[in-house]
């Protein structure tokens, strides 16, 4: 019934799970397309490309556009539409990949550039997390609505861990295990992560290890973390690189914490991922981590000084009754979170551009309220005009 | 206090009030007076502002120059290699079945005749390899250190000319102010003033 279009889906991506768990959603109603500018082999059979988009099943419905990164093909694919809705998983900053890409810092401007141009088009702008709604706000949209992405972190729950993945954890020793998931990326600051864990081997747990879980996406910058793991010292860390879920859930299962300390987040699935698994959060207080993580986790506002957190680390490692405590605020906080609970919101914030068939989705379902209820700026959304 | 903290104080088997939201940050600003105490006594050095930043930045200047970019050599199982095999003739056909015996029999003898010949060589030559793929790699993190530590260094006192040109214009500023008041006198509007 609705179509949607992003720049690049690839499987493991978190956009593309979240459009994945809607197009779901919204087949039930009746045929719905999923189209991208890049797409990787393993999302091949869900998705489209950018190409066939003229062909597309609803061109009479707006066109649901997930917004993470600029590009100039994906932005005239859409001024070619009459109508759209804007889903905003905000931009990595351009300054980070300046030195690294600079491609991709000038697809960053231009693409909040792009977010400007097509305001007048977007009939209900969504924003991931309250972060990425003010800076919808910023852009000058006026009616946005805050729908958290729908993560199915319950997916590693469900799955069996991976044999394999679990011998190879228990070869790394028997010392606590510090696990990230990160692609890498500048923006994601790992080299603090590297820092703090060299810190808390040498202060604190000399046998602990850190597992980096994260596509390695600039050689430049993943050359230069492997060389600063080796000059600070960092004993024995693991770069996993791309992971199945089963290994993913095998490295979350022996995982002792969960360490991020990236400068900019829209959201932070691997956050409540780690959470609903219960593995306790240790993450920097920038961008949207805080409203995520909110009191489930520690929040460290100086992530720059690596002895702080590798003594915050130590503490959750060491102190059984915080783990606790963060544990089962973690797992309260991912159940809030996860795709049960949001991607209802998200359904009902994309049904009910169109009144007759938001009526016929709640009869399917039993849904006995007249909509869901959206702070918009402080009042109950409307779905008018985006600008 | 909410449920969590009530089955953390269950797990930990104590009857002491569980901690709510206040104690977890209590907890981690303990942990922070602790590390300012050492700090303070100096037992750990203070961070500079900036400091990983810069580390960070040496590290991928020295990635451009291509200065650390080789991995560390891996010498792998060389002690295997350094066993000679004996040769095996391929089965099949009746020449084969014929000369397989003789030939392998005759492997033998001389693999044994050269083994014993080579093996106290070999396996020095790949105690040296070994020995020197180890110091190699220790040279090559020792390099890559230093010269880390230079570009660092250098970059210290790049931060610390600029700091020096920064006051020396700020005092120049001050002292053009001070003979521009001492030309007008004291309560005379400036040209800036007016």
């Amino acid at each position: 019934m609705w179509d949607q279009l992003l720049v690049g889906a690839a499987p493991g991506d978190a956009i593309t799970g979240s459009m994945l768990l809607l197009h779901r959603e919204l087949a039930k109603l009746g045929p719905s397309e999923i189209f991208s500018q890049h797409l990787e082999a393993g999302v091949r059979g869900e998705v489209r490309t950018l190409a066939e988009l003229p062909t597309r099943p609803n061109k009479d419905r707006p066109l649901v556009f997930h917004a993470s990164m600029g590009s100039w093909p994906v932005y005239q694919a859409l001024r070619a539409e009459r109508r759209l809705i804007l889903v905003y998983h905000n931009f990595s900053p351009p300054e980070y990949y300046v030195e690294f890409a600079p491609e991709v810092a000038g697809d960053l401007v231009r693409g909040r550039w792009e977010l400007e141009q097509i305001r007048p088009k977007v009939e209900l702008a969504i924003a991931v997390s309250d972060y990425n709604a003010e800076e919808l706000r910023q852009l000058g949209y006026s009616n946005v609505v805050v729908v958290p992405p729908t993560p199915d972190v319950d997916r590693l729950n469900r799955i069996v861990p991976d044999a394999p993945m679990l011998q190879r954890i228990s070869s790394w020793g028997p010392g606590p295990l510090v696990l990230c998931v990160a692609q890498q990326l500048p923006h994601k600051r790992i080299e603090r992560v590297l820092a703090a864990v060299a810190a808390l081997q040498q202060e604190h747990l000399p046998d602990a290890r850190l597992a980096l879980v994260g596509v390695d996406r600039f050689h430049k910058y993943s050359a230069g973390l492997r060389v600063m793991a080796r000059t600070l010292g960092l004993r024995e860390p693991q770069l996993v690189g791309r992971i199945t879920d089963a290994e993913l859930s095998a490295l979350y299962l022996r995982a002792k914490v969960f360490l991020t300390l990236s400068e900019h987040e829209g959201f932070c699935v691997p956050a409540v991922e780690a959470m609903a698994i219960g593995v306790p959060v240790v993450a920097s207080a920038r961008a949207a981590i805080p409203s995520t993580v909110a009191d489930a986790g520690i929040l460290i506002d100086d992530p720059d000084d690596p002895v702080l957190v590798a003594a915050i680390v130590n503490e959750v490692l060491t102190n059984a009754t915080l783990r606790h405590v963060l544990v089962g605020r973690g797992v309260s906080r991912a159940k809030r979170l996860s795709a049960p609970t949001s991607l209802l919101e998200l359904v009902h914030a994309v049904i009910d551009t169109e009144p007759e068939i938001a009526g016929r989705y709640r009869r399917l379902h039993g849904v006995a309220t007249a909509g869901a209820a959206f702070e918009v700026d402080g009042a109950t959304a409307q779905t008018g005009p985006g600008s | 206090m909410d449920h969590t903290d009530q089955a953390a104080n269950a797990a930990n088997g104590s009857s002491a009030p569980a901690p709510g939201a206040d104690a977890v940050g209590e907890m981690v600003d303990q942990v922070r007076r602790d590390l300012a105490d050492r700090r303070a006594a100096g037992a750990i050095p203070h961070l500079p502002a900036g400091e990983l930043d810069r580390q960070f930045s040496a590290v991928i200047e020295a990635v451009d120059a291509g200065l650390v970019e080789e991995a560390p050599l891996d010498p792998g199982p060389l002690a295997d290699l350094a066993v000679l095999e004996t040769w095996q003739p391929s089965a099949g056909g009746l020449r084969s079945r014929l000369t397989r015996p003789v030939v392998h029999l005759w492997s033998r003898l001389v693999g044994a005749l050269v083994r014993r010949q080579v093996e106290g060589f070999s396996h020095r030559v790949t105690e040296l390899i070994e020995e020197l793929v180890h110091r190699q790699n220790r040279m090559q993190v020792f390099l890559t250190r230093t010269h880390l530590d230079r570009l660092r260094s250098l970059e210290y006192r790049v931060a610390e000319l600029e700091r020096e040109v920064e006051s020396l214009h700020a005092d120049r500023a001050t002292d053009r102010a001070t003979d521009r008041q001492a030309v007008t006198g004291p309560g005379e509007p400036t040209a800036e003033g007016r």
